[in-house]
C-alpha cells in the first residue's frame, strides 16, 4: 500500500447552515487531519457561501487558521464587493454558484484577469453537497459549464475545481484548469485519475463534510507511490498552494 | 470478515466486482443484478433474462457470492409469484432486491412480500430523499415505513444511507423490521454515527454499491466512523450474516 504524506486543497471550516458536522472547528479537524498523514491545506470557510459580510468571514477565517501551521486560509472573493483589490492571499476563492454571479460576467472576467496579473490564482468550489441531498428551498446550481470559458479568459493562472464528479472533468480542456477528488469516484478509480491531464489532479478530501479516509483511499487503489505522491501533494505544490 | 451486501453486476462487469472485492478483503458480497439496463419498466422478459444473467454471475464466483431476484412490480402478479419462487429455489438467490419500477407503498409488492415472509427472507429495496432527479416511482424512507409497517414479519433492508440520511435515519427508528445499509452516494461524515445512536448498529450493514461506487471509498465511512469496534463487527458483517442466514 502507499504510503502519502497529503496535502489537502478541500478543508471547509465553521458552520455549515444545512447540519453540524463532528470537525467543524480547526481544533477538531487538525488533529483528525493528522491521524491520515494530512498535515496541511487550503481552509474555506463554511459561513462564506451564504454570508453577505464577506469581509467578515475572511478575518474570521484567518484568526480560526492562524494556530495551525500548514493551514492556509482561502479568503473569498466577490466581483461584486471591491475588497478584492486589497487581497494578498495567493489563492483566493471564487463561489459563484453560492453567492449569484457569473463566471463569464464581464465585472468578474475583469477581476479576475486584474487578480492574475498580479499573480494570484483561483479555486472555484462547484457545490458543497450532492444537488439531490440540498435543501429544497436552496438549491445551488454548479457551475461546470461556466469553467472552460473563466480558464480561458485567465489562460495563464491556474484555475482549481473543487467538488467535481468524474466525467464532469472532461468538459474543461483548458491546461490550467485543476481539479480535486472529494466527489470523484468511478469505479476504476486508478484507471481514471491516469487518464486525467498529468499533474492537474490535487487531493482534496472535502472535510469536515467528507470522511477524511474515502478520499486518500482513491490513492490506495492501484497507483504507484509516486503517482499517488503527485496527487497527494506534489501538484499542490507546484501551484505554490502549499504554505 | 467483510460481507458487502449491496453491490451490482452490471453488464460484463461481474468478474471485475468480484476482484475488486477480493483485493478490497471484502470476503462475501450480494449482487443486486443489472437493475436499470431497461430503464424503469422492464417486461417480464427482460426480468427474467436480467435474473438469468445474476444467476450465471453468482455461479461463477459462488464460493463468494449470492444474488438477490429482481422483480418489476408492475409485471402481472402471477409473473411476480413465478419468477419469485423460480429465483428463490436456486442456491444462487437469497433475498429480492426493488429498484425504482414502484413505489412501495403500491400493494402490488404484496404476492412477493408474502413468499419473502413465507420463506423468512429479506428484501432489500433503493431508498433515497432527492431535491432533485427523482424518478416517477422512486420510494423515500417514509415509504419503506409504510411498507415495514404492512408487513412487519419480513426483513427489509433500506438503502443508501447516504442517500436517506438524518430524516431518513428517523423515518424508520420505529420500524425494527428495517435495517439501513450504508451504500452509495457521497461518504458523508456523522452519518454512520447517527445512525448507530438512533436505530442501534444492530441494524445497520455495509453495503458499496459498486460498480456505481468504490469499495475503498465506502468502506472508509465505516472505518472511520466513530463507533466501536464490536459495533463496526456488527455493521461490516454480523448483522448481514444473521440477516441472510449466509
Amino acid at each position: 500500500m502507499v504510503k502519502v504524506a497529503a496535502f489537502d486543497v478541500n478543508l471547509s471550516t465553521g458552520r455549515w447552515p444545512f447540519r453540524p458536522y463532528r470537525y467543524q472547528t480547526m481544533e477538531r479537524m487538525v488533529p483528525h487531519l493528522a491521524l491520515y498523514g494530512i498535515k496541511g491545506g487550503l481552509v474555506r470557510s463554511c459561513q462564506a457561501a451564504f454570508s453577505s459580510d464577506l469581509l467578515a468571514e475572511n478575518e474570521e477565517l484567518e484568526q480560526a487558521c492562524k494556530s495551525f501551521a500548514g493551514f492556509a486560509p482561502l479568503p473569498v472573493v466577490n466581483p461584486a464587493y471591491g475588497f478584492w483589490r486589497d487581497m494578498q492571499s495567493h489563492a483566493l476563492l471564487l463561489l459563484p454558484s453560492f453567492q449569484n454571479y457569473s463566471l463569464l460576467d464581464g465585472r468578474t472576467v475583469d477581476m479576475a484577469r486584474a487578480l492574475a496579473a498580479k499573480g494570484h490564482c483561483f479555486v472555484i468550489s462547484l457545490r458543497e453537497e450532492d444537488e439531490r441531498a440540498q435543501h429544497p428551498l436552496c438549491q445551488v446550481k454548479a457551475p461546470t459549464a461556466d469553467i472552460q470559458g473563466f480558464a480561458e479568459a485567465v489562460p495563464n493562472t491556474p484555475v482549481v475545481v473543487l467538488n467535481c464528479y468524474a466525467g464532469e472533468n472532461k468538459r474543461w480542456s483548458a491546461p490550467n484548469v485543476y481539479f480535486d477528488i472529494a466527489f470523484f469516484e468511478p469505479f476504476d478509480i486508478t484507471a481514471a485519475l491516469r487518464d486525467a491531464p498529468k499533474g492537474r489532479v490535487l487531493f482534496g478530501s472535502h472535510a469536515p463534510f467528507f470522511t477524511v479516509s474515502a478520499a486518500l483511499s482513491k490513492l490506495e487503489d492501484g497507483l504507484t507511490q509516486e503517482e499517488a505522491q503527485a496527487i497527494a501533494s506534489d501538484n499542490a505544490k507546484a501551484l505554490k498552494l502549499s504554505l | 470478515m467483510i460481507l458487502d451486501i449491496h453491490t451490482h453486476n452490471f453488464k460484463g462487469r461481474a468478474d471485475e466486482v468480484a476482484a475488486s472485492a477480493a483485493a478490497h478483503g471484502i470476503d462475501r458480497f450480494i449482487f443486486l443484478g443489472d437493475v436499470l439496463r431497461y430503464g424503469d419498466q422492464p417486461t417480464t422478459e427482460q426480468i427474467r433474462q436480467l435474473n438469468n444473467e445474476t444467476q450465471a454471475d453468482v455461479r461463477r464466483h459462488f464460493d463468494h457470492c449470492r444474488g438477490f431476484c429482481f422483480l418489476n412490480p408492475d409485471n402481472p402478479p402471477e409473473f411476480l409469484v413465478e419468477e419469485a419462487n423460480r429465483c428463490l429455489d436456486m442456491p444462487e438467490f437469497i433475498g429480492i432486491k426493488m429498484e425504482v419500477c414502484t413505489n412501495c407503498r403500491s400493494t402490488k409488492l404484496d404476492p412477493f412480500m408474502k413468499i419473502l415472509e413465507e420463506r423468512n427472507l429479506v428484501l432489500l429495496h433503493h431508498c433515497w430523499y432527492k431535491t432533485t432527479g427523482k424518478h416517477r416511482f422512486e420510494s423515500d424512507p417514509s415509504d419503506i415505513a409504510d411498507l415495514a409497517r404492512r408487513f412487519p414479519k419480513v426483513k427489509i433492508v433500506m438503502a443508501h444511507l447516504c442517500g436517506i440520511g438524518i430524516r431518513g435515519v428517523e423515518d424508520v427508528v420505529d420500524c425494527p423490521n428495517v435495517c439501513i445499509d450504508t451504500s452509495g452516494a457521497q461518504p458523508e461524515a456523522g452519518l454512520v454515527e447517527y445512525a448507530v445512536k438512533r436505530i442501534g448498529a444492530e441494524r445497520i450493514v455495509y453495503g458499496s454499491d459498486a460498480t456505481c461506487r468504490t469499495f475503498g471509498a465506502q468502506l472508509a465511512k465505516i472505518r472511520e466512523a466513530d463507533i466501536t469496534e464490536a459495533e463496526r463487527n456488527l455493521i461490516f458483517c454480523e448483522n448481514a450474516r444473521r440477516l441472510l442466514g449466509w
